[in-house]
């Protein structure tokens, strides 16, 4: 129970801190973000009565401090103020699209995971052997193309050019496939080295040694003592993996026009928007936190020791 | 030694691995039901290789010859089936550090269940219960721990025996099976390994456990079996001058303090012509380059037997 | 020797050294000798606009045929690859040096000072790298200079936790105690022993790093946030090709496979470096 506190406390600290310190992304805006806005939007130099009244628009007039307090007022209740680049409330802008993303990237997560464990593990059991060989080849090869070029590559080549299967872009589960596939696959490549290291200690280890000479086949094993112990080795890695996937998402929400925040977010950054950015930000970091602390937890669900504080 | 008494025959078995070294040669070993055979030896000299290949579990790509049986089957070239098969039914496994051998992520008594399922016998947490109890584990702290990290060393390796004997296989494989554990549950695990009707084989470097239970000493040097005899025989009166040096080495009290054997064993990836342990032997002669003798006592000079 | 080992390597290969990994500072020198050379081999104008010449295919005279303006894509290719690999050693280098001095500040520096800097590597390390690198230059603006503050931004933490682990290793080892026992003031310690150690154990990783950031600045610049036009930049050239896909796809192919040749080596390198091991 107390360990529960004490997480809650940490995280409402992480979340003030990280608020506070994406607000001061304003600050680096050089000069004066009124007339770099308008600017941006008229393609001309503005007239200073124009940025007088932008600033005043914007709520630029007022000093910092204030400005950071209103904002992080309005962000617990899910207000993010107003976008400098289009008339509208951040929050409108944006919460519609998070469930988009959402779905892509849990899709690209759910498939790297899988594939990376399915991979690793093959590649341990059969290492050396042609198996584990063509993966490492076809990992190494895959891992030099960004998730976003594959994407390009996929869609014009395959899709427009030779006419196989479509591109949907309505965000739904169905439309998340092609790209969330693309995206697992990237990211499951620089895991698979990893969970084969994983496994190849694991296969050797005395847990697996003494089962199978107690006469369990192969498969048993693997279910009941490989399997877990991977996957409890490897879950720190999920957890760091995804501040990786957040951007990687991102970015092939452009490739594939997807309605999501990523796109809305990357679409701001050429306008300059930053309510847009900080608002996008501070949900990515919560997320990224969400995330490695969710895999703790599984880890503190599977593995007893750390229950008993002696792991 | 008729077929029908032994329970497990070893003929001229030879192990290469990949790399090469050779880990095992020609080696010959009788186990008699019922009785408990102590396999001796420094690290290195092949004892673990000898339960692995027993067991069918050496490492892909390694060379096996000569003849394994265990009771009437012979082992070695089986299929993977038929190892597993004899695996679960005709041999039971005791292992060196149980911390390490089970599953820190699963209870204790589904350590010892699952050993049942490998065997084909279901058993409950009743049945499994009552079996730790049989080897001195209290069912109170059964209930009241269950996790593997939360017992001693002493009472998770009695889970260990008892999973290895679940399905009450005739012969037991313990591979130094007290190294891990203090000298008080070291003692307790010898008893219980050695109170059961079946036949045991126990593979040490420690002289004591051997003296405690072993009915027959095989000593192991360099892959090679270089005296085998009655434990009391060749523990109180060795006649090869190794088995000598061994008993030397051990602790035994404060008048005898121990005197450690000078060099090292051969590097295995080497075949030196006759005796292995002719670069440290004290009593080596000229002769001792042409191959020992096939007999219970390996050596062209050894000690002569005491009266 | 383990007997009971599920398998074991073939010691044989090892001794033939078939297995030897090459150094990953090798690989960036090569690289970057490779990269800097190229466009002055390959001729070309990057900029040079021929519009009677636009969209053609592979000749003689443009060997990977030119695009929307006429401009010879080889050329663009090889000069953006060249723009790309030297902002990433920035971004490596930035990060690796920064990361350097505050993680072995933060292992250095007693009690609240040092665990203060430790927090505050925390913090940045929580940090989604590539969006808030788009927000970053979102607000400085486009343009690979501030790429490269970006980059260097969200990449130093890493670097500062592992020299962190890797300084406080060394400081509580031999060498360091038996020099303040000797009376060498700490700052000559952690500069004079800690540092150049903790730097020659992270180069190897940092190395390896350089590849990927390529394929992150890459990907920034399909966003548009990159070098600018008409400046050359594969990401940009990647997204300007979609529209030409039927017509050209010479377009998207060079500059995408300019960046698999690119990061080819690091990632085959990274296959016999060990992974960075990271104990959360």
């Amino acid at each position: 129970m107390r360990a529960a506190l004490r997480w809650v406390a940490a995280f409402a600290a992480l979340v003030l801190a990280s608020a506070v310190a994406v607000f001061c992304l304003q600050l680096l805006v050089p000069g004066d973000p009124a007339a770099t806005i308008l600017s941006t939007q008229l393609g001309r130099q503005p007239s200073q009565a124009e940025i007088v009244a932008e600033r005043a628009q914007l709520g630029l007039n007022q000093p910092f401090p204030t400005r950071l307090w209103h904002w992080i007022e309005g962000a617990t209740h899910g207000d993010f103020g107003r976008s400098w680049a289009t008339p509208g409330n951040v929050g409108s802008l944006i919460w519609p699209r998070i469930e988009a993303t959402v779905r892509l990237g849990l899709v690209a997560l759910t498939l790297a995971v899988v594939l990376a464990l399915a991979g690793g593990i093959v590649a341990a059991l059969f290492r050396d052997r042609t198996a584990d060989r063509l993966l490492r080849v076809v990992v190494t090869v895959l891992a030099c193309i960004p998730a976003f070029v594959l994407g390009v590559l996929v869609i014009q080549f395959v899709v427009v050019d030779a006419h196989i299967g479509q591109v949907l872009t309505d965000g739904s589960w169905r439309a998340a496939l092609l790209p969330g596939a693309l995206l697992g696959v990237t990211i499951a490549c620089y895991w698979v080295r990893v969970v084969r290291a994983i496994a190849l200690d694991v296969l050797n280890s005395d847990v697996v040694r003494t089962a199978r000479a107690r006469g369990a086949s192969w498969p048993t094993v693997i279910r009941a003592h490989v399997l877990p112990r991977v996957v409890l080795e490897f879950l720190p890695y999920v957890g760091l993996g995804i501040g990786s996937i957040i951007g990687a998402t991102a970015v092939m929400e452009v490739v594939f026009s997807w309605p999501g925040i990523g796109a809305y977010a990357a679409q701001a950054a050429v306008r300059r928007d930053m309510p847009v950015l900080q608002a996008v930000v501070l949900l990515s970091i919560i997320t990224f936190r969400l995330g490695t602390d969710a895999m703790r937890g599984v880890g503190w669900i599977l593995d007893p020791r750390r229950r008993s504080g002696t792991a | 030694m008729n077929a029908e008494d032994s329970v497990l025959t070893i003929r001229g078995l030879t192990v290469t691995y990949p790399d090469g070294s050779r880990a095992l040669r020609g080696v010959d070993l009788d186990v008699r039901a019922g009785s408990c055979l102590a396999v001796l030896g420094e690290s290195g000299c092949g004892k673990s290789t000898l339960l692995a290949a027993v067991l069918g579990l050496l490492p892909r790509h390694t060379r096996v010859a000569g003849s394994v049986r265990i009771g009437d089957a012979e082992q070695v070239g089986s299929s993977e089936r038929a190892l597993r098969q004899m695996r679960r039914t005709r041999l039971g496994f005791v292992p060196q550090d149980p911390f390490a051998a089970v599953d820190p992520l699963r209870p204790v008594l589904h350590h010892v269940r699952f050993a049942a399922r490998a065997g084909r016998r279901r058993i409950d947490a009743v049945a499994a219960t009552a079996r730790l109890a049989e080897l001195g584990v209290d069912p109170d702290v059964i209930a009241a721990r269950r996790w593997p990290h939360q017992w001693s060393g002493g009472m998770l390796q009695r889970a260990c025996i008892a999973a290895a004997t679940v399905a009450n296989p005739p012969l037991l494989l313990a591979d130094e099976p007290t190294s891990a554990l203090d000298p008080d549950a070291a003692a307790s695990i010898l008893r219980a390994l050695r109170t059961r009707s079946g036949s045991l084989v126990l593979v040490t470097h420690d002289l004591h456990a051997a003296a405690q239970v072993a009915d027959e000493v095989a000593v192991l040097y360099a892959g090679h079996v270089v005296e085998r005899g009655p434990a009391a025989q060749v523990l109180s009166a060795p006649r090869h001058p190794y088995t000598v040096a061994l008993l030397a080495a051990t602790p035994r009290g404060a008048e005898t303090p121990p005197r450690a054997l000078p060099g090292a064993p051969p590097d295995p990836r080497t075949d030196p012509p006759g005796c292995a342990f002719r670069s440290r032997c004290p009593r080596a002669q000229d002769d001792c380059t042409l191959p020992p003798p096939a007999a219970a006592v390996a050596c062209h000079h050894p000690e002569p037997p005491h009266r | 020797m383990n007997a009971f080992a599920f398998d074991r390597d073939r010691l044989g290969l090892r001794r033939l050294g078939l297995r030897r990994p090459v150094s990953p500072a090798l690989i960036v020198l090569a690289v970057l000798v490779i990269v800097t050379l190229a466009p002055a081999v390959v001729g070309g104008d990057p900029l040079n606009q021929e519009l009677t010449n636009a969209l053609q295919g592979p000749s003689p005279h443009h060997l990977l045929g030119t695009d929307e303006y006429g401009r010879d894509v080889l050329a663009r290719v090889v000069h953006g690859t060249r723009t790309s690999v030297y902002a990433s050693l920035a971004v490596v280098g930035i990060a690796l040096l920064g990361g350097i001095v505050i993680g072995s500040l933060a292992a250095a520096v007693p009690s609240h000072g040092g665990r203060t800097i430790s927090l505050l590597t925390d913090f940045f390390l929580g940090i989604p790298g590539v969006i808030v690198a788009i927000a970053i230059v979102g607000a400085l603006g486009p343009g690979t200079r501030n790429l490269i503050v970006a980059f260097a931004i969200t990449g130093w933490a890493w670097y500062a936790r592992l020299a962190e682990e890797h300084a406080r290793q060394l400081l509580s080892g031999r060498v360091v105690t038996v020099a303040r026992v000797s009376g060498v003031p700490a700052w000559r310690c952690v500069s004079g022993h800690v540092i150049p150690h903790v730097f020659r154990r992270l180069l190897v990783v940092a190395c390896l790093d350089v590849g990927w950031v390529v394929l992150a600045i890459a990907g920034l610049g399909y966003l548009g946030l990159g070098a600018q036009p008409p400046a050359p930049e594969l990401g940009q050239m990647i997204s300007d090709g979609q529209g030409y896909v039927l017509q050209a796809p010479w377009m998207i192919l060079a500059p995408a496979g300019a960046l698999m040749l690119v990061v080819l080596p690091f990632v085959a390198a990274g296959e016999r470096v060990h992974g960075r091991v990271l104990r959360v």
